[in-house]
Formats: structure tokens, C-alpha cells, sequence
């Protein structure tokens, strides 16, 4: 049984357009991606394509307008109020930017504690407070921090400290938006390694948000790769990276700075920036951009297909044996 | 390669420079003896983490430093200048004109009120004085030359209408107005997708070689620092700790600190990454006494506890270690 | 010291000074406020009369002492009321929007659309002349301010990631509403409301000038003001110059107060 199911997962945003008249802006579009218990998704895009909303809709922190979400089974979209709350303990959020996460008036201390209490997993104010201590122990803090505020914090302590109040829920999934983005170097080494201890530890499944393509290698077995709020191709992670077939997945890939010096000829595959969600063009969303793009893929609008084990693309080229498999490599000047 | 005359030593010379930062707490030192040289037409990366006091240093160039900020020492060498020392009217003059610097986040680096096509103007009519036509005609020739698609649309477009890929460009044809000889490039691409980051990555390598630019980019990213620099200056805690060609830096680079760095990065297809960095960076108020890194250094020698390391130049190096790393990882 | 420690604490010295002087009046003052004396009348300030005395013969330092109870309490109330209604109706409209937050706006609207003085005076008149009815003719004007204010604070707070992530670990609303959203709303209500205090007292003293707020002889500084207004002319300067200055006193500590709040509030605060 599957962790985590989303079939068909829609978002539609309202938009103005004009003085009187709304459109409807879809930031995720018909997605799906299943994630089992003890493994780790990755959800690979760039800015746009509806990565970190996907993420709230699966967590129901916003409701989808469409599709449906099942974790453990249970259909997520009939509950509401306590039932819904009763059922959040076992799927947690860790966001981008750790300090705008964390109530900057509560102690670290108190914002872990709050789940604790909440969902009633320890009683009585001693045992609550070992809990804490143990839950900072196990995310590589110390007893001192507890009684410090966000601000008195580290960027790597404080997202430290939101994992901390993640895992004091004992959920079965963690969702991570972007949860590394925002420090350094070496920083992000330590945390990645802390997660991945503590899946190994706790058995958790990880829904890993990432425009970083090597992070996402570094953790996730499966990745979906979404342009737009569409899924244009989902596999095997090492599969995937090494054998990207679709135009954008290509273009990512060969986007990543190489430890090459100066004398490799630029890969740009792609250029401009991703078309507004707002068109909504009967064809592939990526044709405007695309190298390869015909009049069909302008006309027709792209499925997910299969290329081989478990690896599915929505470019109907490359199903075709149309595309190389490792892309065009652009020689441009310079 | 126009006709510029062959320089006599670098282009940018920076010697020694210290800077002391006052805070509510005491005052520290953020920049301990900087060491940096960049010659014209070169393209030099300075890499650090955050708080290594890189884009201070950059602000020391220009004398942008905030008010709780001086220079307590040092030289900035800039075309037989020595600009720590310069008037502020000779600095006015070397802004923009001999040295222009573009940030981190274009869409809040251009000013939200105006239009690009406005603050072009403006930027031009401060150091060219060009006539009116000529001025439009030269904002359109700078939108051309970083690649800007539909001039006319950017130039009337306020910055908050425009994506970050396109503001970045606007900041670097604003900074790039001038014809300076140096452009700093202050973390350029951070806030950018990593699509765009390579197309304004090579944007600034053609750049460079067409208006014989020289570039100091400044940048937490080291993957950047290969794909477009010949230069590499690594800082930590204030202190530039190794200096060294790109091949060689990442073939076989000599400074611990610098070793672990790249070893922490997560690579595509390697296996995770090994060991972290323990610990974390020097408060400036509590400098440790002896080599600035030796808490956290897996080479710490008794020596390193005590003694503070001097740069040591050999060959193209310069290295801050009683013990470097030799050979190849 | 920071200049800005130094201010604040001129201000909170200056508000704390005022509030016990009114709290111990019946023990400061050195006569009743109300003992009249026509022999006494309009004496310029001299001993046993530091300020003078009015047209009926009472001491005008006394009366400024009554009166800083007075107009103290005053503003208290009425700030409070306003601070009470208005920041409940603002959390509700923020919260939980739609057309509970078009319905508040709106009558804020009504109410915000009158020059505040004359709400006031228009309140005072309806409701006829006493201090009840003055300390609510002041709360209602000012009601409005922190509706918005409120309004805004929990707007901005909502969407913040710590408000998402506190959803997201199961609390109910009304705790995220209470327990995150408000803490980090109040800083500037309360700066705001130590700032209006020193506008409540003058526009108690105002209302009262004109007479449909306290009348006389209620020791207030506004009434004091009204009762020695004639005087002016004729020389009496002393009349009505004490009890303004004593307004102009209480509003500098209460502004600088509210400033140097602000500073403190702040938990980032070094």
C-alpha cells in the first residue's frame, strides 16, 4: 500500500483579468506521484512550475480544486476540521525559509512542543519537555537551545529546529520545500546527511521539493519533473539524470555547472523564461521554448508515456526514438 | 581586444585591507589582511560562504561600506589610484565609470519607481552628458549588447513587471553603460533559476571578451566559479585562504577548508557526500587565536593552534596553511 | 546609553510621574480642589498658591493635580475600549475575511468619514454631558484606527510560513488565530495606543472646553482651560496656562513613550 497517493491533482488559482472579468490561473495540472512508505520522492522544477503548491495541496494546506490525495489509503479531500487535524500528525511540512517558519515570539523550545500537546503523544509537563530534549538531541542540537528564540538561531539551527517539530508529530511523511536552499554549502552537506539518518532511523517517507538537481540525486530515488504545473517526465532518479528524455529535463540537466573549466562550450538549451500559466495553448507547454518542437507538439496536447522501466515522458518525440538521448549540445560562441 | 594599452601591473590591486565592523555587542574585525590582484580583462572568482566577509569586500572597493563599517587598514590599487584614500568626489567618478558592481537580487537592486529605460537615462546623462536622441540610441545599443528581447518593451517596463532574468540583465546594461574596466558581480545568479544562471552566466563571458571587461565574481557557488573564472580566491572568516588557477583549485586544492568545500557539495551521480564541516564559522567578536579555521580544521596541528598563518606563495598559488594538502583528492 | 533607551525613558519617567501624582492626589494636592474662596480670587502664583487661583477662588495646583487622575483615566478608558472593540473587530476581519471583513470595513468607513472631533462632539451631544458619556464618545471615535490597524497586522501574519506551519501541526484556527497571529500584532496596536493617549486627553479636554464633556467645576484640565480662557485677556495668563501645560507635558511623555516602545518591543532586538 502505497504512502502516498495523488491522482490527478488540480489548483486553480482566480485571477483578475480586466476590470470585472476572472480567469483561472491552474498552478498544478492534473499531477500524480505516488510515494511508498521509507522512500523519498523528489519534485524537480523551477521557479513557476507549481512545485511549492503542489506540496501545500498534497499537505492540504490549501484544498485542491481538483484530483484527489490519499495517504495511507485514507482520501484526505472529505476531511475536514477535527478529523482533518487528527490526520496531520502523520504528514509535516518543512519550508524554504527556516526563520520566517518559526513563530519568532515562541521559544524553539515551545514551537516543538506545541504538536506534543496537540495530538496528545506524551503527557504531563516533564515528559513533554524530555521529549523535546530528546527531539533536539536527535536533529544535532543541544538543551541549550531549547530556551532560544528563532532569531538567536543559526539558518542551519533554525531549520534544525523545524525538523525537530516535524518529527514531534511522529509522522509517516515529511514534505521539504526547497529545505537547504537558503544556506550554505556546508551547512546543507550536514542537513541532508541529518535526513537521511533520520529516514533511515524512523522509516519516513520524504516528498523532496528541489530546483537542485544534484540535492535531489543526493536524496531522492524517484523524481517527477514538472514544467508549468505539469508533469513532463517522472523515473528513476539516476536513470533519469543520466538519460533525460525530455527537451526540458535535458535542458536542466545540461544547465548545472560543471567543475570543468572555461573551455566547455556552453549547453544552453534553453532560453527566455517559462510562458505564463495563464495561457492555456491546446499543446505542450514547453513548445514555445523547445528545440525540437513541431506543429504537432503546438496542436496536441502531451501524455505521460513510457520509455522504459518505470520512466515516463510527456514528449512524444523522444517516445519515438525522435530526440538523442542525451540532447542536443548547443555550440554557442563563447 | 580594443584598444586598451597593455596595463603596467593589475588593473585592481587590493593589499592587506582590514575593516571593522562596530556592533551593539563590541567591534570586530570582519576583514583581516585581503589580499586580492585582478588584472584587465581577467575574470577572478572570490568564493566563500555566508558571512566570509566577500561582498564586504567588494564594498571596500567602492567605499559603499555601511556607517558602522571602516577601512582600518589596507590599500585599494585601482588604475595608479589608491581609492581607500580617494577624495569622494574622485570616488563619484570611479563608480560606474572605472569599477560598476551589480547585486544579488536585480528586481530589488533597480529602483521600483522608475522605469529601466528611465534609470538608463540616467546613468548616462550622470557621466556621458549625451544629448537626448543619443542617449536613447546608446540605451537601445546596451539592451542589445546583454541580449534583452523586445528593447523597446524592457526599456518602458517598471522592474516588478519584469522576470528576474531580464532585471539582471537591465542591472548588468546599467552597470555596463559606462564602459568600465571592471565589473563586480555580487552573487549574480543566486536568486535566478538555473537555466537562466547559465544563459547570464554566458552572457558575461561574452561580455568579457567583446568590451575587454574584467569581471571579479563574487559567489558561494564554486561550480559557477569553474564554468566561468580563470581565477579563484577562496575566503573564510575574513581572510582570503587560498588563491589559485580554476583547473588547479579544483584539481587539487591546497587549503583544508577548501578541500572539504568542495568534497560537501552534492554532486549528480556521486554518492552522497562524506563527512560535513563540524562546527560553524568564527564569531568576528571571538576570533580563535592562530589559523582562523583550525577549530574545524581535520588537519589541525598543535602550530595552527597558536601561530596565524601568513600567505605563502609558490608557483601560481598563494595558500594560508602551516600544512597545506598536496597532490591530487 | 542609546539615545533612543534615553527617550523612552524620559517618557515612561514622565508618564509614571503623572500616574502616581493622579493615583495619589487626595495625598499630593495641598487643598481641595473644590474649596472655593471669593476673597482669594484670580491671585497671581504665589505661596500658598504656586499656580494662582482661578475666578472662583479654588487653587489651581491642585486642581492640575486632580485633574492629571482625571484625564489620565480618561484616556486609559477610552483607549482601552477603542483598543478592545477595535482590535476584535479588525482580528475578525482579517481572520476570517469574506463578508464578516467587508461588513467591519464598511462601518469603519461610516465612521472614519466625520472629522473625529466633530464624531465626538456629535456622540458627546447625543449622549448628553458626563464623564461616561465622554470616555464613550472618545472610544468610538477611535475605534476605527485600530480595526484597521489590526486588520493589517493579522492580513500581513496570516500568510506568513509559521502561520502555515502551525495549521499544518494540527492547530485549530482559534489557537493560530490567538496563540501565533495576535502575539505578533500587538507591538505596534500598543505603540499606537500609547501614542493616541496623549490625542485622548486632548480630545477630552476639548470636548470639555466646549462644555459637553465634564463640567464645571470638575477638576479637568480641559474645563480649567475653558473657565480661564476669559482670563487670558485680562491678564489672568495663569489660568488657563497651567492646566495647558500640563496637557502639553502629559502628551510629550506619552509620545515619547509610545516611540521608545516601539524599539523595545521588538524581540530581535539586540
Amino acid at each position: 500500500m502505497s504512502l502516498l497517493a495523488v491522482s490527478e491533482l488540480s489548483k486553480d488559482y482566480a485571477v483578475a483579468n480586466g476590470a470585472f472579468r476572472r480567469r483561472a490561473l491552474r498552478a498544478v495540472d492534473r499531477v500524480s506521484l505516488d510515494l511508498g512508505p521509507g522512500a523519498t520522492l523528489g519534485v524537480v522544477g523551477e521557479s513557476g512550475s507549481g512545485k511549492s503548491t503542489l506540496a501545500r495541496c498534497v499537505l492540504q494546506l490549501e484544498r485542491p480544486s481538483s484530483g484527489s490525495v490519499r495517504f495511507d489509503g485514507h482520501d484526505l479531500s472529505g476531511l475536514h476540521g477535527r478529523a482533518l487535524r487528527g490526520m496531520r500528525r502523520w504528514f509535516q511540512l518543512v519550508f524554504q525559509d527556516p526563520a520566517a517558519s518559526l513563530n519568532p515570539r515562541l521559544r524553539v523550545g515551545a514551537t516543538v512542543a506545541e504538536p506534543i500537546v496537540l495530538h496528545g503523544l506524551r503527557t504531563g509537563a516533564t515528559a513533554v519537555r524530555a521529549r523535546v530534549e530528546e527531539l533536539f538531541r536527535s536533529v544535532g542540537l543541544g538543551p541549550e537551545h531549547v530556551e532560544r528564540y528563532p532569531h538567536q538561531l543559526s539558518g542551519g539551527q533554525q531549520q534544525r529546529v523545524a525538523i525537530a517539530r516535524a518529527l514531534a508529530c511522529e509522522p509517516r511523511l515529511i514534505a521539504l520545500d526547497e529545505p537547504t536552499s537558503a544556506l550554505d554549502v556546508s551547512v546543507q552537506a550536514a542537513l541532508l546527511a541529518l535526513l537521511r539518518d533520520l529516514q533511515r532511523q524512523l522509516g519516513l517517507g520524504y516528498l523532496f521539493i528541489s530546483h537542485d538537481l544534484a540535492v535531489v540525486s543526493a536524496m531522492a530515488q524517484r523524481v517527477i519533473v514538472l514544467y508549468l504545473g505539469q508533469v513532463v517526465e517522472e523515473g528513476p532518479t539516476a536513470e533519469l539524470l543520466a538519460r533525460p528524455r525530455h527537451p526540458y529535463t535535458q535542458a536542466l540537466v545540461a544547465a548545472v555547472p560543471r567543475d570543468v573549466p572555461w573551455a566547455t562550450p556552453a549547453r544552453l538549451l534553453v532560453t527566455g523564461e517559462p510562458g505564463s500559466m495563464l495561457e492555456r495553448a491546446p499543446g505542450c507547454r514547453f513548445a514555445p521554448r523547445c528545440l525540437w518542437a513541431t506543429a504537432r507538439c503546438h496542436a496536441e496536447a502531451q501524455t505521460l508515456r513510457s520509455v522504459g522501466s518505470d520512466h515516463r515522458t510527456a514528449c512524444w518525440r523522444s517516445v519515438e526514438g525522435e530526440l538523442p538521448p542525451e540532447g542536443l549540445s548547443c555550440a554557442i560562441p563563447g | 581586444m580594443r584598444g586598451r594599452p597593455p596595463a603596467a601591473g593589475p588593473l585592481l590591486s587590493i593589499r592587506g585591507l582590514d575593516v571593522e565592523l562596530a556592533m551593539p555587542r563590541g567591534s570586530g574585525r570582519v576583514l583581516a589582511g585581503v589580499d586580492l590582484d585582478v588584472d584587465a580583462g581577467e575574470v577572478v572568482g572570490l568564493v566563500g560562504e555566508s558571512g566570509c566577509g566577500k561582498t564586504l569586500t567588494a564594498l571596500s572597493v567602492l567605499r559603499l561600506l555601511p556607517a558602522a563599517a571602516r577601512i582600518t587598514a589596507g590599500a585599494v590599487c585601482f588604475q595608479g589610484r589608491n581609492l581607500v584614500t580617494a577624495r569622494e568626489d574622485e570616488m563619484r567618478g570611479v563608480r560606474g565609470r572605472g569599477i560598476a558592481m551589480i547585486f544579488q537580487a536585480p528586481r530589488e537592486s533597480l529602483n521600483p519607481v522608475l522605469t529601466v529605460g528611465r534609470q538608463l537615462e540616467l546613468v548616462l546623462a550622470r557621466h556621458h552628458r549625451l544629448g537626448g536622441p543619443r542617449r536613447r540610441a546608446r540605451a537601445a545599443e546596451l539592451c542589445a549588447m546583454v541580449e534583452l528581447p523586445d528593447p523597446a518593451r524592457v526599456l518602458r517596463a517598471y522592474p516588478h513587471e519584469l522576470s528576474g532574468g531580464m532585471c539582471q540583465r537591465a542591472m548588468i546594461a546599467l552597470a555596463l553603460a559606462c564602459r568600465p574596466a571592471l565589473l563586480i558581480a555580487d552573487e549574480p545568479t543566486t536568486a535566478l533559476d538555473v537555466t537562466v544562471q547559465l544563459e547570464i552566466l554566458v552572457l558575461l563571458r561574452r561580455l568579457r571578451e567583446t568590451l575587454d571587461l574584467a569581471l571579479l565574481l563574487i559567489t558561494h557557488n564554486l561550480g559557477l566559479v569553474a564554468e566561468v573564472c580563470q581565477r579563484v580566491a577562496v575566503m573564510y572568516a575574513g581572510e582570503i585562504v587560498e588563491t589559485a588557477p580554476v583547473a588547479d583549485l579544483f584539481s587539487a586544492a591546497a587549503h583544508p577548508y577548501t578541500r572539504r568545500l568542495l568534497e560537501a557539495r552534492p554532486r549528480i551521480g556521486a554518492p552522497p557526500a562524506g563527512e560535513p564541516i563540524p562546527g560553524s564559522v568564527p564569531d568576528p567578536l571571538a576570533r580563535p587565536v592562530g589559523c582562523a579555521f583550525h577549530p574545524r580544521c581535520h588537519r589541525v596541528q598543535p602550530r595552527c593552534r597558536q601561530a596565524h598563518p601568513e600567505p605563502e606563495a609558490t608557483a601560481a598559488r598563494v595558500v594560508r596553511c602551516f600544512y597545506p594538502e598536496v597532490a591530487s583528492s | 546609553m542609546r539615545r533612543t533607551d534615553a527617550v523612552t525613558l524620559i517618557g515612561l519617567g514622565i508618564t509614571l510621574g503623572l500616574v502616581i501624582i493622579g493615583v495619589l492626589a487626595p495625598w499630593v494636592a495641598p487643598m481641595d480642589p473644590y474649596a472655593t474662596d471669593p476673597a482669594r480670587a484670580l491671585r497671581p502664583p504665589s505661596p500658598p498658591h504656586p499656580f494662582g487661583t482661578d475666578v472662583f477662588g479654588e487653587d489651581i495646583l491642585s486642581r492640575v493635580i486632580w485633574g492629571a487622575r482625571l484625564d489620565l483615566l480618561i484616556a486609559a478608558a477610552a483607549v482601552g475600549i477603542a483598543l478592545a472593540l477595535g482590535g476584535l473587530l479588525g482580528a475578525i476581519a482579517g481572520f476570517v475575511g469574506g463578508w464578516s471583513d467587508e461588513i467591519v470595513m464598511r462601518a469603519m468607513d461610516v465612521l472614519q468619514a466625520f472629522p473625529n472631533f466633530i464624531l465626538a462632539l456629535g456622540i458627546a451631544a447625543a449622549l448628553g454631558p458626563s464623564l461616561p458619556n465622554l470616555i464613550t464618545a472618545i472610544a468610538l471615535t477611535n475605534v476605527p484606527v485600530y480595526a484597521r490597524l489590526m486588520r493589517s497586522q493579522v492580513l500581513t501574519q496570516r500568510t506568513t510560513p509559521y502561520a502555515l506551519a502551525a495549521v499544518g501541526v494540527g492547530n485549530p484556527m482559534t489557537r493560530v488565530l490567538f496563540v501565533h497571529l495576535l502575539p505578533n500584532t500587538w507591538s505596534p496596536i500598543l505603540v499606537q495606543a500609547t501614542l493616541q493617549s496623549g490625542w485622548a486627553i486632548l480630545q477630552a479636554a476639548g470636548l470639555s472646553f466646549i462644555g459637553l464633556g465634564v463640567r464645571v467645576p470638575t477638576p479637568e484640565w480641559g474645563v480649567m482651560i475653558g473657565m480661564g480662557v476669559q482670563q487670558v485677556t485680562t491678564g489672568q495668563w495663569w489660568v488657563a496656562f497651567f492646566p495647558g501645560l500640563a496637557i502639553m507635558v502629559a502628551v510629550a511623555g506619552l509620545n515619547l513613550l509610545g516611540d521608545g516602545l516601539q524599539d523595545w518591543l521588538d524581540p530581535k532586538r539586540p
